[in-house]
């Protein structure tokens, strides 16, 4: 195994992390609608982010052009549907996960950010009333006693970038904490956990981090923390009490990525087993719109195919070579259970030799929740983003 | 209203753009005296004296010239009363070539807006130049460096592809210019845009090996291609060796998925009778015992 140094360090307070998450922030105003006036967690932010001018919006389109930008923070209350199914990718195995977006955007500035391409809205926008959510996925999770329900806040932004600031994750962790099966997943780059370790009934809560090589952090994922901060605020997580999941998503394939996987994979040895609930992979992909987004990185210019759902990814054979690399890698230093992302049942059977729902350690994470589909007349379909 | 003979006029320095040649006016109206009069700005210099610029007619005072006409009609302005866009204004209505001007003619005309500091957006001079919005790609291949904008200016790239060339040096560009004149419109956009990923991709370091391997290379279309997908082009030719040898000759016909995604091969034949049927099983059963390769495609 790749010697790795030991993850020390004084564990920051939770004080000081929210210091350091508004002074790290981009915003010079923020628009507050009407009806998200009242919510604690709009006026916990607010208190949390003196001196920034306040207006008032009815609607993201109600924002004037010229503050529609980076520099604009929005706080609403969430319309229509508040709990989703993970879009899927047609043609690809999904692991039927749901979401909830309770904040839109992320200023941490990762090159590859595929949310660039469907979140054509530039202001960070926060849904600041979790009750609504919460209350959706008991009602699911009642609905399904006998299967593991698992959501997350990571799909349309970083589930801990701002949270020091509205506290959103305490209150679906807390909201959640009694149904045994329910795995509430918060996934971040940052180290932002410190303000939810004191929260005395944890339930099943998950705080995920995505990981990376080293050398791929560095280069691409902006002002998220290093990998090494990463894994030092996921075993603060753990030794909480918390489950700690790990996301490799995107695996770049760079000219020495078995090494710098290698390595980071080696870093995970020190966590139980028994507290880490899943490792999940994804080599990088895109959808084509993405492309001239994105910035001219030399990875983008790799040997990329398209793929039955319209997204590019590596060719088969070395996804194949990747996968593979990387669950005996992660299979040597923890067992826990590793998954795909996103990817073709020809992918799974040459790496796993099988489907994720005949092999009993996937079954919990693929199984689909009943009546968390859409109403029947909602238009949806499958590999489609749907609200419940 | 004054006169002055075409030669006076010629030595007036001249604010815009247009042709000098006289090819474009009819001599008959010049014989005639048939021509406008010629617009001039007068503006007084910090020695005291007075600035003439000759707006609009160069063209007409060379073809005057040449018909030994000894003078023209010319109508003066203070500056004051013709400020510099309202003189390109008045240039482009006696122009009159809406839709009609070179693509350098249009990159020139964005020049002396720029110095002039009248936007590319300014409403009345586009509509002046172009019903289609000439004006605007010409700004954007002002901003090109020379050899992309040569290409662009001469219709051989489209705006979009001469932008990405950036990363490509000018002598590289220079170099292949003889292959690229070679090429169709679409071809030459996906060459030059797999050039440039390749210099994304490996760094401009070896641009110039590069550009000589391409520039020598019989099909340099297909050669920036295996450059580029280096792995697919391999397994391309992997799998086209393989069909060459259990089935060249045979009928049978074997695809691959698209882009060696998936696992599904597919073979087809057509037979008329048991005999030939009989030769393409022969074919196959060969492919069954000694094609195990196939697989290791995908």
């Amino acid at each position: 195994m790749i010697s790795y140094e030991p993850l020390s360090g004084n564990p920051p307070d939770a004080a000081a992390q929210l210091r350091k998450a508004v002074a790290r922030l981009p915003f010079r105003r923020i628009y507050l609608s009407p009806e998200a006036e009242d919510l604690p967690a709009a006026r916990r932010a607010l208190e949390r982010l003196p001196g920034l001018p306040v207006h008032s919006a009815p609607s993201r389109e109600g924002i004037p052009e010229e503050h529609r930008s980076r520099e604009t923070l929005f706080i609403t209350r969430p319309r229509g549907g508040t709990v989703g199914r993970c879009p899927g990718s047609r043609g690809h195995l999904c692991c039927n996960y749901l979401t909830v977006d309770i904040y839109l955007g992320c200023s941490l500035g990762c090159s590859y950010c595929i949310m660039k391409s469907y979140l054509n809205f530039e202001p960070l926008v926060v849904h600041a009333d979790p009750g609504p959510a919460v209350e959706r996925i008991r009602g699911i999770a009642r609905d399904n006693p006998d299967r593991m329900i698992r959501v997350g806040s990571g799909e349309t932004g970083d589930s801990l970038e701002l949270d020091p600031i509205f506290g959103l994750t305490e209150e679906f962790i807390r909201g959640l904490a009694d149904l045994p099966n329910v795995r509430f997943e918060a996934k971040t780059k940052t180290v932002f956990v410190d303000h939810l370790l004191d929260i005395p009934d944890k339930g099943g809560a998950v705080m995920a981090f995505s990981l990376n090589a080293r050398e791929v952090q560095q280069a691409e994922e902006g002002e998220a923390a290093s990998i090494d901060e990463r894994l030092r605020a996921a075993e603060r997580a753990v030794r909480a009490g918390y489950m700690a999941a790990f996301h490799f998503d995107p695996v770049i394939a760079y000219p020495d990525w078995r090494e710098g996987y290698g390595e980071t994979i080696g870093k995970l040895g020190r966590f139980p087993a028994d507290r880490v609930a899943w490792i999940s992979l994804g080599t990088f992909r895109y959808p084509p719109a993405l492309k001239d987004r994105m910035d001219r990185r030399p990875y983008l210019y790799d040997e990329f195919v398209p793929c039955r759902d319209g997204k590019y990814r590596y060719l088969q054979r070395r996804r194949g070579e990747i996968y593979t690399f990387m669950k005996k890698e992660i299979s040597g230093t923890l067992d826990v259970p590793v998954y795909l992302c996103m990817e073709s049942a020809d992918i799974w059977r040459r790496v796993y030799g099988d489907m994720p729902l005949k092999m009993r350690d996937m079954h919990d994470i693929f199984t689909i929740a009943r009546n968390a589909d859409p109403p029947a007349d909602s238009g949806a379909s499958p590999g489609r983003k749907v609200v419940l | 209203m004054m006169s002055l003979s075409p030669d006076e006029l010629l030595r007036l320095p001249r604010p815009f753009f247009f042709p000098e040649s006289p090819e474009g006016v009819d001599p008959e109206l010049v014989r005639r005296g048939l021509c406008p009069p010629l617009p001039l700005v007068v503006s007084p210099t910090q020695g005291g004296r007075e600035r003439r610029l000759l707006v609009w007619g160069g063209a007409l005072a060379a073809a005057a010239r040449g018909l030994g006409t000894p003078a023209l009609q010319v109508r003066e302005w203070e500056e004051a009363d013709l400020p510099p866009r309202e003189a390109l204004l008045l240039c482009l209505r006696l122009e009159n070539r809406r839709d009609r001007y070179s693509p350098r003619e249009t990159e020139t005309l964005a020049a002396v807006m720029e110095e002039m500091g009248i936007p590319e957006s300014d409403p009345q001079v586009g509509d002046l130049v172009s019903s289609r919005g000439a004006l605007r790609p010409a700004f954007r291949r002002l901003r090109l460096g020379p050899a992309p904008r040569e290409l662009a200016s001469e219709e051989m790239i489209d705006i979009r592809t001469a932008e990405n060339l950036g990363e490509v040096p000018e002598e590289v560009l220079r170099r292949l210019r003889p292959a690229l004149e070679g090429m169709s419109f679409s071809d030459r956009r996906i060459f030059l845009n797999s050039l440039v990923e390749i210099l994304l991709r490996d760094g401009p370091g070896n641009s110039e090996r590069l550009a000589a391997e391409l520039a020598a290379a019989a099909d340099p279309v297909a050669a920036v291609r295996e450059l580029r997908f280096p792995q697919l082009s391999l397994m391309e030719e992997r799998f086209r060796d393989l069909s060459r040898r259990f089935f060249s000759g045979s009928g049978v016909v074997l695809k691959h998925p698209p882009h060696f995604e998936g696992r599904r091969f597919s073979i087809s034949f057509d037979f008329d009778g048991p005999q030939v049927l009989g030769k393409k099983i022969g074919v196959l059963e060969r492919f069954l015992r000694e094609g195990g390769e196939l697989y290791d495609l995908v």
